[in-house]
């Protein structure tokens, strides 16, 4: 200001109702020399009034503060309304403190009397009030520009006094919280705060006060109706000269959707942790068989965090053939553990199919048949979803002593030789989904008593200790040689046990399988005689498969049973295959013309002499029937006609066993202990 | 097919064209003695040519058995072999059925139920 020069002419408003003062006054106006002045005099407070508020331009008013009816403090604050911008001087005629106070707080910038005042005091007084009204002016502006800014700012601007009291509430305060500034001036902020966080909130305003700084801090506000909004606060504090805090300015921004934003992520990725687990268990793994004479199986799994694609299966056959089945699919999560689902159930329909086919030619599916049918079907799939699977397909032929393995480029399985070499089950064929020309090719290895298995996934050797070195296979190896006496169940869980140990703790990047197959030291003695037949699932076919029956007992169990003994079982297998052609081969099927439409309809019967006991097993691809056991005991007073058959059956043999195996087939083993054992 | 019978007083000894009364023939027998049960009340039934019997074939002659007695006659049988008989005893039907060794031994048993 002292800069600039003096305007050239200030326009001056005099409101004196005494034409001699005004004069005196003009007078005294044109004696200063640094500014020329233009006079506009009224002597009607009223007049002057409306020319203000008409738009009429002045940089000073002179106002006298005795006008006949009207008193200078009284219009005062009408001119101030009219044009805050004017700089106000009061005239006065005497000398009054109380004047002067009064008129300085109604808006006047200076106060001067009559008389006293000559052209330089009367100068100095304009300028300093013009000055002052420009400072004013500027701070106004500024203050307008300001608030202009937090209004239209997005973020929450509040700012309050050493106690809590608010004293700026933008916009965005009002728009959130549903209050105006108006109602909330002055008042303390915690009643935005919910209940609960009124102390903490009101500690962390206590410490910004005593000059700690909690720059940040997240809080809810309660809004006018009664939502909880999440906010995350940045602090700052106005000093006085002295460093103490005036103010605490904080600014804010609604986190709310955010946060719900972040929880329902977290949910969802929650979830998809428990749907890839519950694949995992349901889906992707299966318990390892029992009760299999001669081996025993042990199986471990345990799911990343992020589920992965491993998954195993087991197909029994019977007491002298499972197949084993591990393998992994590229990728991890939801999608890795569908693909891996699907995996597993190509190979179960293969399986299942492949049995069904190979019924007429009384054999098995090779291993290799089973794997080319899944490879056929599966990787025009895997081509489409760019995946590929690696597995390892093992049969074990227990009655053959031998293991027939596929494998497609997973981790070579461990064969444990109780008296050869330890070895790798390795193939050179590729992963499934790689190459659609492949032909996977078996390999055939034998195995004696005491030797261990151990199938397992990637997940288990390339776990890293914290400074990334891997467990590695020969750690694996030599993990499985420490604990090869313990049972296959133990073995599987010990190893993986001691590859989480070794790697970072709580990190399960890949999911961790492995399963253990272990021949029994004393494995089922071979059997000394095996007859079987096949007959179709026809009456006229029961003297046939009766006559093969007896035949096969009087050949192979003569030493060990009586002839009453062996036609009580003939018996008891005559009524077992009657009750297959009742249930197991419904009667709506008598009209189907049996010859032609219907080969695989048909009884397998298998005859096993051992030295101590004989075993019937008699097969059919018919439907389940029921387990024996919820058949009730007949009554045999002649007043049924029925329920005789299982009685004939249970009477003649030691143990019956019913199962419906892997493959939809129903096996029913009759097992006839010898009476007199031979050696 | 037709069962041969030989008619003595009210009795019936009948023989069947059958080696065996099982799942694949109780419908003939069945067929069978239903035009022998239309006739007569009393029955002889001569099992000599039958060397195998099952659990259809035992509740199909249950079922005659029933229906003679029904009716205040009565079944008996008589030569049966010895699998036959074997299986007979494993399902206690020889406490049911009075079985004979001869033919004249069953008609001797309708003249006098003392002999049952």
């Amino acid at each position: 200001m002292e800069n600039t020069p003096a305007p050239s002419l200030i326009r001056v408003l005099l409101i004196d109702d005494d034409e001699e003062d005004y004069l005196i006054t003009r007078e005294l106006l044109s004696e200063i020399e640094t500014a020329r002045f233009a006079v506009t005099w009224f002597a009607n407070p009223d007049v002057a009034l409306r020319e203000l508020q008409d738009g009429a331009l002045f940089d000073i008013c002179l106002l006298d503060y005795r006008m006949g009816r009207r008193n200078g403090l009284d219009v005062l604050p009408e001119i101030v309304a009219a044009c805050s911008a004017i700089p106000i001087i009061l005239l006065t005629g005497q000398n009054d403190s109380h004047v002067d106070r009064e008129a300085v707080r109604r808006g006047a910038s200076d106060f001067l009397v009559k008389g006293e005042a000559d052209a330089i005091l009367l100068e100095r007084s304009i300028r300093y009030a013009m000055r002052q009204k420009r400072t004013e002016e500027e701070l106004r502006q500024q203050r307008t520009f300001v608030s202009a800014v937090l209004d239209t700012a997005g973020a929450l601007v509040l700012v309050v006094d050493r106690e809590g009291r608010i004293v700026r509430f933008n916009r965005a305060c009002e728009r959130l919280s549903g209050y105006s500034f108006a109602e909330l001036e002055g008042e303390n902020f915690d009643l935005l705060l919910p209940p609960e966080m009124k102390t903490s909130v009101m500690d962390t305003l206590a410490r910004l006060v005593a000059g700690d700084f909690p720059y940040q801090r997240e809080n809810d506000w309660l809004t006018r109706s009664g939502e909880r909004r999440r906010i995350v606060f940045n602090n700052t504090c106005l000093t006085d000269r002295d460093g103490n805090v005036e103010y605490v300015v904080s600014s804010g921004i609604d986190v709310t959707d955010q946060r719900r934003a972040e929880a329902a992520l977290a949910e969802a990725r929650e979830r998809e942790l428990e749907v890839g687990a519950s694949i995992q268990k349901t889906l992707l793994v299966r318990s390892a068989p029992t009760h299999i004479p001669g081996v025993t199986f042990g199986a471990f799994t345990r799911a990343a965090q992020r589920v992965g694609g491993d998954y195993l299966d087991f197909f029994v056959y019977d007491d002298r053939c499972v197949d084993v089945l591990v393998g992994d699919v590229m990728g991890k999560g939801v999608p890795a553990a569908l693909l891996a689902a699907a995996t597993k159930n190509h190979f179960q329909r293969a399986v299942r199919r492949l049995v069904h086919d190979l019924i007429p030619f009384g054999r098995l599916p090779e291993p290799q048949e089973i794997v080319e049918a899944v490879h056929r079907a599966l990787t025009p799939e895997l081509y489409r979803l760019c995946s590929f699977v690696t597995l390892s397909y093992t049969r074990f032929d227990l009655q053959r002593r031998q293991a027939t393995f596929v494998d497609c480029g997973h981790p070579a399985p461990l064969h444990f030789d109780a008296t050869g070499p330890f070895r790798k089950l390795g193939g050179e064929n590729v992963p499934l989904g790689l190459c659609l020309e492949e032909r996977y090719r078996q390999r055939t290895v034998p195995f004696g008593p005491d030797d261990l298995f151990f199938f397992y996934s990637d997940g288990l050797f390339e776990t890293t200790d914290p400074e990334e070195t891997p467990f590695g296979v020969e750690r694996l190896i030599a993990s499985v040689e420490r604990l090869r006496h313990c049972a296959p169940a133990e073995i599987a869980s010990s190893v993986c046990a001691e590859v989480e140990a070794f790697g970072v703790d709580g990190l399960i990047d890949d999911d961790r399988t492995c399963v253990v197959v272990k021949i029994a030291r004393d494995p089922m003695p071979a059997s000394r005689m095996v007859r079987h037949k096949e007959v179709p699932a026809r009456l006229e076919y029961l003297d046939e498969a009766r006559d093969f029956v007896e035949a096969a007992l009087q050949e192979g169990t003569a030493d060990g049973l009586t002839q009453d003994e062996i036609f009580r079982l003939v018996l008891a297998s005559h009524e077992a295959i009657t009750n297959i052609l009742r249930h197991a081969y419904p009667p709506d099927d008598a009209d189907v013309a049996p010859d032609s439409d219907r080969p695989s309809e048909t009884i397998r019967i298998e005859v096993q002499c051992f030295t101590d006991r004989v075993i019937l097993d008699l097969r059919d691809t018919g439907v389940a029937f029921y387990p024996p056991e919820r058949i009730p005991p007949p009554i045999l007073d002649g007043t049924r006609e029925g329920g005789f058959g299982l009685f004939l059956i249970r009477e003649a043999v030691d143990d019956m066993l019913y199962r419906r195996d892997d493959f939809g087939r129903n096996l029913l083993r009759l097992t006839k202990n010898y009476t007199h054992p031979s050696i | 097919m037709t069962a041969q019978t030989e008619v003595t007083g009210d009795i019936v000894v009948v023989r069947l064209p059958l080696e065996k009364l099982d799942l694949s023939t109780t419908s003939d027998f069945k067929q069978m003695m239903l035009a022998v049960t239309a006739e007569y009340k009393k029955a002889i039934l001569d099992l000599s040519s039958i060397s195998f019997v099952d659990s259809s074939g035992l509740g199909a002659l249950l079922s005659v058995l029933r229906e003679l007695t029904g009716v205040g006659g009565d079944l008996k049988l008589c030569c049966v072999q010895k699998r036959v008989r074997v299986m007979f005893e494993l399902v206690r039907m020889h406490r049911v059925l009075t079985i004979y060794d001869t033919v004249p031994q069953a008609l001797a048993s309708f003249a006098d139920p003392a002999s049952a």
